[in-house]
């Protein structure tokens, strides 16, 4: 039994079992509160089971962005907004040090000594 | 055939640098300039006076109780954060590190939160200290402690620390596992022959040779928690409660945005660019040496 034990490190597991629940857990709790109605959430009566508006929520947060209490736009339109914003900051960021990545070459062929040479 | 392409205009590169030049010129320079301009002035909220005033800005800061207890926080707070994101981080990427069964699921499982906004981590801390909603902040109150982070400053630093740095945790973790991997297992072997064992291990030769990859994320954590935790301290406490979770980046924002003081937020801004740039100059000026064992 205590030979069994020393081969599977159990401690190894442990702390990693309980990093990834440090992780996971907050985001489960934001999941299980996706799932339950406004009421439940603002008493404070959420368990840690998901419960049945799972399906109401996201439905209304993508087509509306109305709640009980809250006007928001839909995540719809957030989400096309992020998209539209995420890739033209990464193409056009891309682009712009592709180009000054590409000057010390062409600097390096086009003056014969000195100028940019930076290759080694 | 030659490796070199002859390109015909003498002016090209100053071309392809064109772009960035502008971008760095007019998103970085133009502001920065313009905010060292700021603090020497003073300017009603309205735009309609503007006045030179010298440093008098920046001695109204250093009499400013307000902005000295923001470095006191902003203190509290970058070393808990660091201390928290890198020991937790160096932790897990040792563990991960050891032969065990899934351990690339675990390593998966470990990197995840790096995509995580800071916004979004405190979002989801919040839903879970929150004294009347949060599972944790009713078991608290529960149990008979007084546990309100909307009242009680304490508790309200405590949750913004824990916010920002798990969220940094991952991005620790990332590193340290490249950085151990690149340490030769050769080296840990000859110690584990001559005897050493596991603590001594980690701390005469892993740990030291780690020493190039801890002071970059030391220098590239202390930014974060100045500079990146706007958004946690936004979401979950606006500074509050009082001016227990205000920080420097955040006062920044309160005195120029909310209470249009233009010149001391912008005295404000210059100190924090001088912080980026002793941070920056001691990245560089230590890491192209490399860190001596």
């Amino acid at each position: 039994m205590r030979r069994a034990l020393a081969r599977e490190p159990w401690l190894t597991h442990l702390t990693l079992l309980v990093g990834v629940m440090v992780f996971a857990f907050p985001v489960y709790v934001a999941f299980v509160g996706s799932t339950h109605d406004l009421g439940t959430v603002a008493r404070g009566e959420m368990g840690l089971r998901p419960g049945p508006h799972l399906v109401d929520t996201y439905g209304r947060a993508w087509r509306t962005g109305t709640g009980e209490r809250v006007q928001a736009p839909p995540v719809r339109r957030m989400m096309r907004n992020s998209l539209i914003m995420a890739l033209t900051i990464a193409t056009g960021k891309i682009a712009i040090s592709l180009l000054s990545a590409f000057a010390p070459s062409t600097a390096a062929a086009s003056t014969r000594d000195g100028g940019m040479d930076c290759r080694p | 055939m030659s490796r070199r392409a002859v390109f015909p205009h003498r002016g090209l590169p100053y071309l392809l640098l064109l772009p960035q030049l502008a971008v760095v010129l007019v998103f970085f320079y133009w502001p920065a300039a313009q905010a060292v301009v700021q603090s020497l002035l003073r300017q009603d909220p309205f735009g309609l006076r503007v006045e030179f005033v010298g440093l008098e800005n920046f001695a109204a800061l250093l009499a400013d109780p307000g902005y000295l207890n923001a470095l006191r926080v902003t203190a509290v707070f970058v070393l808990a954060v660091v201390a928290l994101a890198m020991s937790a981080g160096l932790l897990l990427a040792v563990t991960a590190e050891s032969r065990i069964r899934g351990a690339v699921i675990y390593k998966t499982l470990l990197m995840w939160p790096y995509a995580v906004a800071p916004a979004v981590s405190a979002a989801l801390w919040l839903f879970i200290f929150h004294p009347a909603i949060g599972l944790v902040g009713r078991a608290l109150v529960k149990a008979g402690l007084s546990w309100d982070y909307t009242l009680n400053g304490g508790h309200a630093l405590f949750l913004v620390i824990l916010a920002s740095a798990w969220k940094q945790v991952s991005y620790n973790f990332i590193f340290f596992l490249a950085g151990l991997q690149s340490i030769p297992p050769s080296l840990v072997e000859a110690a584990a022959v001559d005897g050493a064992n596991s603590r001594q291990r980690f701390w005469r030769i892993v740990f030291p040779l780690l020493s190039p990859t801890t002071f970059y994320l030391l220098v590239v954590n202390v930014i974060y928690a100045f500079f990146d935790t706007f958004g946690v301290v936004h979401a979950l406490t606006k500074g509050g409660p009082g001016k227990a979770t205000e920080t420097l980046i955040y006062k920044v924002y309160v005195d120029g945005v909310l209470n249009l003081d233009l010149g001391g937020s912008a005295a404000q801004s210059v100190v924090l660019l001088l912080v980026v740039i002793v941070l920056t100059g001691l990245q560089f000026r230590y890491l192209e040496r490399r860190v001596v064992y």
